[in-house]
């Protein structure tokens, strides 16, 4: 039904179209194979002369990879959940419940999102590094060591509600039939046993969609996590290790181990998300109908 | 009774909300207000006993003829929004109907959305060795085919825009997923009746879709461009101060300098309030005009 | 009600455990006699590879005092350390580039150094160095990397184009440059005759400040009140900056030089003494045509080139600083077996660098390196008439300042004469405001 009204020329003009999404990535693959001399050459090849392994062995020693790894996974997996924990609680509240200052709270929400993140950049970063009672500070934030920097922590916690989550459930649990939440109310079941029991697994499509989005983004976020790895060498995520891998001094040393931790960093989140679009594509798809 | 349980039921509303509104306003509502002190201040981020009150005088500074704030580096973040928008709008807007009409939807799709899925340090630097101009991918197709390679770069007249084209490569596989989304809810009945009226694909595009897209369309556009407006990652990894000269530098990218590398955390913060205030007269300005388009629901 | 308490008690928990674990990750070492000092420093990579055994041997030695390296990227380093310090993050030891000395001056992160350490620096260092180690006269730590630039030149690209030695003069340098560079039927660079590195700020402005030198005068006045650019020795510097790229150049500013040069594709370029180093790892068999002379002048006359120091320094806010000093000591003063220093051997075997401690200088090894290798001894004999690069409060605002001029000159977005005032002023109201 759908095929026959596709002529040739919308392949021919996608085909290209993909080549051109395509090429980088394969470009950065081939490249991580090309030797320091090869980046110095005056032309460019494709393929490398020969494939040097080396460049990945190198590029794990330098990078502390596992360190890496482990940050950049913590980070990630606490940041979804925490985000579709306040997400959906606060989603739930202003989809399903009445009560004073609603309206209030929902513009409120609706409104963060157009502040730009930019604007909170250098205030935040002051109140995360002298967060009290974390990290070796006093109620003040005196005294310490790096507030939330000292830890993981720092990584997180200034990610961890989400304008956009928010939003995204709220729409989701408008759509439950208020009849479900009423007979179980009838039941007496208590509102938490509500919250959990029945309109959480109705709501886990959305629960997917947002649980790959917040864990794509806190993986590849670069910015907060390059200044929290300033303050404290032993939070680098991925992103930010390979970028400081890339010697300002000398970079044609560098250049082949930043290529290959590139694609150590970059080609396991592509696989997760080829492996699981089909959630994320859905519910984009659906929240974005609304 | 009645009363008993509308209580109960707000109290548990905001015990619900209680994260959510301890962390707005912790890294919000306090920020706003702080951001706004240290702009009237001249501050290195230490302690609080050397910020010096100085009311105006760094947003005088900005606005001054010796800044470069203005021009270029205002100039350039309208560019910068502007064209990534058109570039990945104009394609998503041609790919997404297209690949609607194709086999292997999804597959078309996920092609197109790889670039969002990752780090902007790996695009940004991948793009950079492309872009080099003595063995660079993209200057090795350009001289095969007999043409002189360009300094897309280096030269300050190709630098600006061969970033924004970067930027423009990556966002369209999310413009195509919104799209895709307005496309599907357009029912299938209209294209049948369409056709059977003997209209072509070009009159179908004309006449069907691109009237009923119309909200998905300003959608995308404005979230796009507001989000263009700020973002400074793709210029800090591929010319890393905003070079040569000041020819890519960005709003927010010479703010994070300001305040981290000099020290300047005043003067940045002024920069912010700055750029906040024009992005905010822009998006109420693209409101206003959606309203007068008929488009209410956003 | 249970499952509320159990949420609650469960997330309360979780947020205690993760706060003491923050809390046991941020101050390891302050428990018992043992310290752990943190040091941060710009070697990293392959540099970083050489400093570990040195501080594995210091850390073996002595268990109460560990050492635990941080390495930055150059260009991250000014900005970690200012961040660390507001976040009370601070490290104990800090490698320094002395031109953010004012900087770091006026945030009073770095410590004076005990009267023991500054008495031997001022006995045991050349007067660039000392100099270089010291903010508003005093003595903040110990000179290490003091590094003067000078001409880099390919034998093997000067002799095809018919000359057998580097050029004197500006002029020649020019002259010499037009006959060497080679281009191919597009017009694409296939040899460069002479180009500048490029790429960050330092890179582009200390060639700069040395051709100034060279041409008899610093970048600012030594009040570091204003700046010297609009007397002769900028003039001429820029007019040549403006005859190596853009419309006037003679060469094209596409062509990466610091990768060319390495490639065996640049007849010469202006660099600074450590390069050596990293050329003869990169180049291996092809290091042979590498030659290094002094700076050229513009007259062929006597003339003096810029060197930089990094030192080292202990933080202000350090709760160890005794133990930093003591490190420090050892690390720059205990000779071994050969008469050298830990990190006189640091700077030999890794850059190919002359320490400039005396002591270091004196040791048989040194000595030896000195009669066989003359881009050793050119570069540490250049340290004799070198001026110091100056550092201002505001002095990575002064040098971005240069560069984004002489950026915008080599990129035809202004002529030359402009650079030179927007810089010249520019400047100067940057010093006057702070």
């Amino acid at each position: 039904m759908k095929s026959h009204r596709a002529p040739w020329y919308f392949y021919v003009i996608i085909a290209v179209g993909s080549v051109i999404m395509v090429f980088p990535f394969l470009d950065m693959i081939f490249s991580s194979f090309k030797s320091a001399s090869e980046y110095a050459l005056l032309n460019y090849k494709l393929l490398p002369q020969q494939f040097m392994f080396d460049n990945y062995r190198l590029a794990v020693e330098q990078l502390q990879l596992l360190l890496l790894f482990k940050n950049s996974l913590i980070r990630s997996v606490s940041i979804t959940l925490l985000v579709l924990i306040t997400s959906s609680l606060a989603g739930y509240v202003l989809a399903k419940l009445r009560f004073p200052g609603k309206q209030v709270v929902f513009r409120f929400i609706l409104s963060t999102m157009m502040f730009p993140a930019f604007l909170f950049f250098i205030p935040n970063y002051f109140i995360t590094v002298h967060f009290p009672l974390v990290g070796g500070n006093d109620i003040l934030g005196q005294g310490g060591e790096g507030g939330l920097a000292a830890s993981v922590l720092g990584l997180i916690v200034p990610f961890s509600v989400s304008g956009f989550g928010i939003f995204l459930m709220r729409q989701f649990m408008i759509s439950i039939e208020d009849a479900y939440l009423e007979a179980a109310r009838i039941d007496g079941a208590k509102e938490l046993r509500i919250f959990v029991q029945i309109v959480m697994p109705m709501t886990a499509p959305a629960l997917a969609t947002l649980a790959i989005f917040e864990f794509i983004n806190s993986w590849n976020e670069f910015i907060w996590a390059l200044l929290m790895n300033s303050v404290n060498s032993n939070l680098a995520t991925l992103p930010v290790g390979i970028q400081m891998l890339k010697s300002a001094i000398d970079p044609t040393l560098t250049q082949p181990l930043v290529m290959a931790g590139l694609v150590i960093a970059t080609i396991p989140i592509l696989m997760l998300f080829i492996f699981l679009q089909k959630y994320y594509v859905r519910g984009m798809m659906n929240a974005g109908l609304k | 009774m009645r009363r008993f349980k509308f209580k109960r039921e707000t109290l548990l509303a905001y015990s619900f909300l209680s994260p959510v509104l301890l962390f707005y306003m912790i890294f919000l509502m306090i920020p706003v207000v702080f951001s706004v002190i240290i702009s009237f201040t001249d501050w290195g981020g230490f302690d609080f006993a050397s910020m010096k009150w100085v009311g105006l005088k760094n947003y005088r500074s900005i606005f001054s003829g010796q800044s470069s704030f203005l021009h270029p580096i205002l100039t350039n973040t309208f560019v910068f929004a502007f064209g990534g928008v058109a570039i990945s709008f104009v394609a998503a807007l041609v790919i997404s109907y297209l690949i609607s009409r194709m086999r292997f939807e999804g597959l078309w799709r996920t092609m197109f959305f790889m670039p969002a899925v990752t780090t902007v340090v790996a695009i940004g630097n991948v793009w950079y060795y492309m872009y080099n101009p003595t063995n660079g991918l993209i200057n090795g197709v350009i001289t095969a085919l007999g043409f002189r390679p360009v300094n897309f770069l280096d030269d300050p007249n190709h630098a600006l825009l061969s970033i924004t084209a970067v930027s423009g490569w990556m966002g369209i596989g999310s413009a195509v997923l919104l799209l895709s989304a307005g496309l599907k809810g357009i029912p299938h009945d209209y294209y049948e009746a369409a056709e059977l009226e003997g209209a072509g694909q070009f009159r179908q595009y004309t006449r069907i879709t691109f009237p009923l897209l119309k909200p998905t369309i300003l959608f995308v556009l404005i979230t796009s461009f507001i989000g263009g407006l700020q973002s400074f990652t793709l210029t800090m990894v591929m010319a890393k101060s905003g070079g040569p000269g000041n020819s890519t530098n960005v709003g927010a990218l010479e703010m994070y300098n300001q305040a981290f590398s000099f020290g300047n955390w005043g003067v940045a913060s002024a920069m912010a309030f700055v750029l906040f205030v024009v992005i905010f007269i822009i998006t109420m300005a693209q409101l206003l005009i959606f309203r007068k388009g008929g488009v209410e629901s956003y | 009600m249970k499952t509320w308490k159990k949420v609650l008690s469960g997330t309360v928990l979780a947020a205690l455990a993760a706060t003491t674990a923050a809390c046991g990750s941020g101050d390891g070492g302050s428990s018992g006699k043992k310290v752990t000092l943190t040091l941060l420093s710009h070697y990293n990579g392959n540099n970083e590879t050489a400093l570990k055994p040195i501080i594995e041997k210091w850390n073996s030695e002595n268990p109460d005092i560990q050492v635990k390296l941080t390495p930055v990227d150059f260009g991250e380093l000014l900005k970690t350390i200012m961040t660390k310090q507001s976040a009370g993050q601070v490290a104990d030891i800090m490698h320094v580039y002395t031109l953010w000395g004012g900087q770091l001056a006026k945030s009073n992160v770095l410590a004076e150094a005990p009267q023991s350490v500054a008495d031997d620096v001022a006995q045991n260092y050349p007067e660039a160095a000392v100099k270089g180690a010291s903010l508003n006269g005093k003595v903040f730590g110990y000179p290490t990397e003091v590094q003067a630039y000078g001409l880099f030149y390919n034998k093997k690209l000067l002799k095809e184009a018919g000359y057998d030695a580097p050029p004197k003069t500006w002029d020649e340098m020019l002259e010499m440059a037009q006959k060497i560079e080679k281009r191919d039927s597009s017009g694409k660079v296939l040899v460069q005759g002479f180009g500048f590195q490029r790429g960050y700020a330092g890179l582009v402005d200390q060639p700069f400040m040395a051709m100034m030198a060279a041409a008899g005068s610093p970048l600012l006045s030594d009040d570091l009140a204003k700046s010297n650019l609009d007397g002769d020795a900028g003039r001429k510097t820029m007019d040549f900056y403006s005859k190596v790229y853009g419309k006037n150049g003679i060469t094209d500013i596409a062509f990466n030089t610091t990768k060319g040069f390495g490639a065996g594709q640049v007849g010469m370029t202006i660099g600074a003494g450590w390069w050596d180093g990293s050329l003869k790892t990169l180049m291996k068999d092809a290091y042979a045509d590498v030659g290094e002379a002094p700076m050229p002048t513009p007259d062929g006359g006597a003339g003096g080139t810029m060197a930089y120091t990094w030192a080292y320094g202990v933080n202000s806010k350090s709760k160890h600083q005794e133990e930093a000093w003591k490190f420090l000591q050892w690390l720059n003063t205990q000779t071994d077996d050969s008469g050298m220093t830990p990190e006189g051997k640091f700077l030999l075997d890794t850059f190919n660098v002359i320490p400039s401690r005396k002591s270091d200088l004196q040791s048989a090894k040194v000595q030896e390196v000195l009669q066989s290798s003359p881009s050793a001894k050119l570069f540490a004999d250049a340290l004799n008439n070198a001026l110091d690069e100056q550092s201002p409060a505001a002095g990575m605002e002064v040098q971005d300042i240069l560069y984004k001029q002489i950026e915008s000159m080599w990129t035809d977005q202004i002529q030359a004469d402009a650079a030179l005032k927007n810089a010249h002023e520019q400047i100067g109201a940057k010093l006057a405001e702070k």
